[in-house]
C-alpha cells in the first residue's frame, strides 16, 4: 500500500537553479528506501517535500492518500497526524536540537502532541536507555560531539512514536560505535513495520540501511529504482550518478 | 553606551521600564501576526545575531576601533519592530548573564538602544531611500546616515538620562546620589564622542553591509509594500506627532510657573546665576554676550517679562521654526543624493 | 597530472624570516575580536561548569534566587551610606565562597565594571564637580586660562568626592557581584523558566531560552568567520579594504544566522509545533528557598534602614 507518491514534481527554491525535474516515485508502508545521488542531485529536496516542509511547483506529492499542500498540513485532525506519524532527522543537527538540553528535547515532541506527563517520562526513559544516551540528560546540545548530536537527534523523533522516519545522511560524521548504534536502532524500527526513507552517498552501509535505492542523477531525475544490490555492481551507473569515480591505475 | 547599575536613580529606571514595557508588548504583538509560527526561532536567532554583531571590531582611521550597536542595520533588513525585541533580548542577556549593563538600568537601555535607535534611524533611511532602486547608491547611504542618526539619539537619550540624575536626586546639601554629573558634562560628554567618532562607526558598519547585500540579495532591501506602511502615511503620523508635541511643549512655561520652579538646574543665564549664586563670574558674562540667538530663551525679544500668551505663543512658534528647519534640511539631503537613473 | 610550475617550491626548510616588510599585517583588530569571541564561549561554557558545582545557590529555586538577589540589586541603588553597601558586598561574597565559585573568579571577571566607574568618576572627586573640604591640593592660587576655559583658582580633591567616587564604585560592584551570582548558580533555561513563573510572557521565555541555546552557535560562526581572515591575511590592504571586509563578515553572519532560524522553525514544526508553549516541569519553593529569601529580605531592609 503506497503511504508517499510523488507524480511528476519538480521543485526549485526561490530564484535558484532546479532542485528536482519531473521526480515520479511511490513508497510503500514498511519498505527501506535509501535516495542515492552526489551533492546537489536533489535527495535532501525529496524528503523536505515528503515531510511537507516544502511544497513543489508543479507536479502532487501525496501521503497518506492526501495531497500535501500547506492549507493541509495546517487543518486538523490531518496536520497534527501527519506530524505525529512522520519523524524526520535533519542533515544538521544544530538545527534539530533546539531545546537547553536532551531531556527537554526528547519530551518536546510528545508535548506538542498533548500526551500525559507520566507517559511523556515514561517514553523518555525508554528512548534514552534503547540509544544508551541516558547519561547525556541534562547536557545542552552544544557541548555533545557530533555522533551523541545525531543519537539526541533520533530519539527526539522516536519519542513521538512515529510509523515512519525519513533521515537526512543519518551517518554522516558518525564515529564507528554511535554508527552502529543507529544501524541497529534503525534495524528493530523496521521490524516493527516502520517505513524507512534515507539519504546517503556512503556506499559502504547502503545495504545494512536500504533494500530498496533509488538514485538521482546530477541533472535532478531518476536515473534509477530497484534494489540496493544491483545497484552496487552497476559500476556505470554509480559512475553516472557520480557517486563512484575509477581513477586511472598509477 | 550600556549604563551600569548605581548611575541612575530609581524614579529614572523605573520610568524608562515603563515606557519600554508597552513597547515591547505592542511589538510582539505585531511580530506575532506577520511571523505565526516562525516568531520563536526568528526573534531567538535574530537575538543571538545582535548580541554577536557588537562584538565585531571596526578600525577608524588613526589606529583605534569601535564596535557598532547594530539596531539601526537590524531594523532595516528585519523591521523595526523585530530590532526592537532583538536588541532588547540581546541587551537583557548582556546584563543578566554578563554583567555588561545594569540590571536596574535594562528599561533605559532598551530605551535608548532598543527603541529610539532602531526608530529614529530607520525613519531616516526611509525618509532619504525613499523609493531609490534596490541596489542605488543611495540607499547605502541611506543606511550610513540611519545608523549616524540613530545612534546619535541614542547617546543624545543616554546623556539626557545620566545628565538628570543631578537634579532629580540630591541629598540634603545638594550632592548628587547617583551619577555626579550633569547635563552640561553628560550630554556634550556623550553626544560629543559620538557625533565626533562612534556615529561614524556605526554609520560605515549600517551602510557598508547594506551595499553588501545590495551586491549580492538586492531582494532583500526592496520593502514589501504590503507589509510596511507606505511613506506617505507614515510621514503623515509623524506630522501629526509633532504636531500635538509643539503644541504641548508650552506646558514647559506653565508648569514651572504654576509650582514657582525656578528655572531648570544648570540652564542659567546670568540673570538667574545672578539670584541663585550671588554673583556673575565674569568669564560667563563675557562669553555670554558673543552669540545673540534671534529668539532668547524662546521668547519674544526686547521685553523683560512678556505675558503669559505672547510667551505660549513664541514658544510654539519656536517648536514649528525649529521643526520646519530640521525637516527642511533632511528633505534637502533627498536632492543631492538623487539616483541618476530616476528623476527624484 | 602535471602541476604549473609556480604552484609549488620544495625545500623551504629554513626558519621563516623573511626581509622586513614596511607594512604591518595590521590585523591585531581581528585578532582582539576573534579573542572577544572565544572569551565569551568560553565565559558561556565556564557558567554552565559552576552551575553544576555542588555549592549553595546553585541547589535553590530559581524564582527564589530571582526574587532575593535582584532585590538586592535594587535595594543596593537605594541606599547611599558605605556601611549598607559594605554589607551588601559581604553578603555577596560570601554567598559566592559557599557556592564554590573562587575568589580569583570574583575580583577578575567582575570588577572590570567597577574599575570603569571608578575611573569616570576620578573627576568627581575634583572640587569643581563635588565641592567640600579640601584634602588634596593639586594647585592654588592660579590665575589664567586655558584656550576659552579659566582655569578654576584652587583645584583639590575634595572629602565629599572621595566619598561619591567610593559609593559610586561601591555600589556598582556590588550590583555586579549579585547580577553574577544569579548567573554563575542558575542554568539558563532553569532561569527563564523561573522569570516566567514570576509574571513574564511565556514567549519571552522561550525566545531567550532558545536564544541563549544558539549564542553559542552564532558566536563560534562569527569566530570562524574571524579567524578565516587571520589567516589568510599578510598584510593589511588599508582600512578601506578592512572595512569591506568587516561589512562582508557581518552579512555573512546574518545570512548564515538566518538560514540557520528557517532550519530550526522547519525542525521544530516537523515535531508538531505550531506556536503554543507547553511547560513540562513545575517548579516547587521548599524550606531552604524561604530561608534564603528570607535572609535577603531581611537583609534589604536593614540596608534600607541604614540609608
Amino acid at each position: 500500500m503506497a503511504i508517499f507518491s510523488l507524480e511528476n514534481v519538480s521543485f526549485a527554491y526561490a530564484g535558484y537553479r532546479p532542485s528536482l525535474v519531473d521526480i515520479s516515485l511511490a513508497i510503500s508502508s514498511g519498505e527501506r528506501v535509501a535516495l542515492l545521488g552526489a551533492n546537489g542531485s536533489g535527495k535532501s529536496t525529496v524528503l523536505h517535500l515528503l515531510n511537507g516542509l516544502y511544497f513543489a511547483q508543479s507536479g502532487q506529492v501525496r501521503a497518506f492518500g492526501t495531497v500535501l499542500t500547506e492549507l493541509a498540513l495546517d487543518t486538523a485532525p490531518f496536520g497534527p497526524e501527519f506530524r505525529r506519524r512522520v519523524g524526520f532527522i535533519f542533515q544538521n543537527s544544530d538545527a534539530q536540537l533546539f531545546c537547553p538540553n536532551v531531556v527537554e528535547e526528547l519530551e518536546f515532541g510528545p508535548l506538542q502532541l498533548g500526551l500525559a506527563k507520566d507517559e511523556i517520562r515514561a517514553r523518555v526513559e525508554d528512548t534514552l536507555n534503547l540509544l544508551g544516551i541516558s547519561a547525556l540528560r541534562d547536557r545542552a546540545p552544544q557541548t555533545l560531539s557530533a555522533g551523541q548530536k545525531r543519537l539526541v537527534a533520533v530519539a527526539s523523533a522516536l519519542t513521538m512514536a512515529p510509523s515512519v522516519l525519513l533521515l537526512d545522511e543519518p551517518t554522516a560524521g558518525l564515529d564507528a560505535r554511535s554508527q552502529g548504534r543507529l544501524l541497529d536502532v534503525l534495524d528493530g524500527m523496521s521490524e516493527r513495520g516502520v517505513t524507512l526513507v534515507s539519504t546517503t552517498h556512503d556506499l559502504t552501509i547502503l545495504t545494512q540501511m536500504a533494500t530498496r535505492s533509488i538514485v538521482l542523477s546530477e541533472d535532478h531525475r531518476i536515473i534509477f529504482d530497484g534494489t540496493s544490490e544491483t545497484v552496487l555492481n552497476d559500476e556505470a551507473l554509480l559512475t553516472q550518478a557520480n557517486l563512484m569515480f575509477r581513477r586511472p591505475e598509477r | 553606551m550600556h549604563i551600569p547599575d548605581g548611575y541612575l536613580g530609581p524614579q529614572t529606571y523605573i520610568a524608562c521600564a515603563a515606557v519600554v514595557v508597552p513597547v515591547w508588548l505592542v511589538a510582539s504583538a505585531k511580530l506575532k501576526t506577520s511571523l505565526r509560527s516562525s516568531q520563536v526561532p526568528f526573534l531567538a536567532l535574530g537575538a543571538a545575531f545582535s548580541f554577536v554583531i557588537m562584538m565585531f571590531n571596526i578600525p577608524i582611521p588613526g589606529g583605534t576601533t569601535g564596535h557598532a550597536v547594530g539596531a539601526v542595520l537590524l531594523a532595516i533588513l528585519l523591521g523595526p519592530w523585530a530590532a526592537v525585541i532583538g536588541v532588547s533580548l540581546a541587551l537583557i542577556v548582556q546584563a543578566l548573564l554578563f554583567g555588561d549593563g545594569g540590571v536596574t538600568a535594562i528599561g533605559a537601555n532598551c530605551l535608548t538602544m532598543a527603541v529610539i535607535m532602531p526608530f529614529t534611524g530607520w525613519a531616516t533611511y526611509r525618509l532619504i531611500a525613499g523609493n531609490a532602486p534596490a541596489t542605488s547608491l543611495r540607499r547605502g547611504l541611506a543606511g550610513a546616515a540611519g545608523g549616524y542618526v540613530g545612534l546619535n539619539a541614542a547617546a543624545f537619550a543616554t546623556g539626557t538620562l545620566v545628565g538628570l540624575q543631578p537634579m532629580l536626586a540630591h541629598d540634603a546639601a545638594g550632592r548628587a546620589l547617583y551619577s555626579p554629573f550633569g547635563l552640561s558634562v553628560a550630554l556634550p560628554a556623550m553626544v560629543g564622542e559620538h557625533v565626533v567618532l562612534f556615529g561614524f562607526v556605526e554609520a560605515i558598519a549600517t551602510g557598508l553591509v547594506l551595499r553588501y547585500f545590495q551586491r549580492t540579495d538586492p531582494a532583500r532591501l526592496v520593502p514589501d509594500p504590503a507589509a510596511l506602511e507606505a511613506p506617505r502615511s507614515l510621514l503623515k503620523r509623524l506630522a501629526i506627532g509633532l504636531g500635538i508635541l509643539t503644541l504641548l511643549s508650552p506646558l514647559g512655561l506653565i508648569l514651572p510657573k504654576a509650582v514657582g520652579a525656578g528655572a531648570a538646574w544648570g540652564e542659567w543665564g546670568s540673570d538667574e546665576l545672578k539670584d541663585v549664586a550671588g554673583y556673575v563670574p565674569v568669564e560667563l558674562a563675557r562669553i555670554e554676550s558673543t552669540w545673540r540667538a534671534p529668539l532668547p530663551d524662546y521668547a519674544p525679544p526686547d521685553q523683560a517679562e512678556p505675558p503669559m500668551s505672547r510667551q505660549v505663543l513664541t514658544y510654539v512658534g519656536s517648536g514649528v521654526l525649529g521643526g520646519l528647519v530640521l525637516v527642511g534640511f533632511i528633505l534637502a539631503l533627498r536632492r543631492p543624493l538623487a539616483s541618476p537613473d530616476r528623476a527624484s | 597530472m602535471t602541476l604549473p610550475e609556480w604552484m609549488s617550491v620544495a625545500g623551504e626548510n629554513g626558519p621563516a624570516r623573511p626581509a622586513r616588510s614596511r607594512h604591518a599585517v595590521g590585523s591585531r583588530w581581528v585578532r582582539r575580536a576573534a579573542n572577544g569571541l572565544a572569551q565569551l564561549m568560553a565565559e558561556t561554557l565556564d557558567q554552565r561548569t559552576t552551575c553544576s558545582l555542588p555549592g549553595y545557590l546553585q541547589g535553590l529555586d530559581p524564582r527564589a534566587k530571582v526574587v532575593g538577589l535582584l532585590g538586592l540589586v535594587v535595594a543596593t541603588t537605594l541606599v547611599h551610606t558605605g556601611l549598607a553597601l559594605a554589607l551588601a558586598y559581604a553578603f555577596a561574597v560570601v554567598l559566592a565562597l559557599a557556592s564554590g565559585i573562587s575568589v580569583r573568579r570574583v575580583g577578575q571577571v567582575w570588577l572590570i565594571v567597577p574599575l570603569f566607574t571608578l575611573a569616570i568618576m576620578l573627576p568627581a572627586t575634583l572640587n569643581i564637580v563635588t565641592p567640600g573640604k579640601n584634602v588634596g591640593v593639586i594647585w592654588q592660587g592660579v590665575q589664567g586660562s586655558l584656550g576659552p576655559w579659566r582655569l578654576p583658582e584652587t583645584l583639590a580633591i575634595t572629602d565629599t568626592g572621595i566619598q561619591a567616587a567610593v559609593r559610586m564604585t561601591g555600589r556598582t560592584a556590588t550590583c555586579v557581584t549579585l547580577t553574577l551570582l544569579l548567573a554563575y548558580t542558575t542554568r539558563a533555561d532553569r532561569l527563564f523558566r523561573g522569570l516566567r513563573s514570576l509574571g513574564m510572557p511565556a514567549i519571552f521565555a522561550s525566545v531567550l531560552t532558545m536564544m541563549d541555546r544558539y549564542l553559542h552557535v552564532v558566536a563560534q560562526a562569527a569566530h570562524e568567520i574571524h579567524l578565516s581572515k587571520l589567516s589568510r591575511t599578510i598584510r593589511s590592504g588599508g582600512i578601506r579594504q578592512d572595512h569591506q571586509w568587516v561589512a562582508a563578515g557581518m552579512g555573512s553572519l546574518f545570512r548564515r544566522t538566518e538560514a540557520l532560524g528557517g532550519d530550526v522553525h522547519r525542525a521544530m514544526v516537523s515535531r508538531g509545533y505550531r506556536g503554543d508553549v507547553h511547560p513540562m516541569t513545575d517548579l516547587t519553593i521548599r524550606t531552604q528557598d524561604g530561608l534564603f529569601l528570607v535572609g535577603c529580605v531581611g537583609l534589604a531592609v536593614m540596608m534600607l534602614g541604614l540609608g
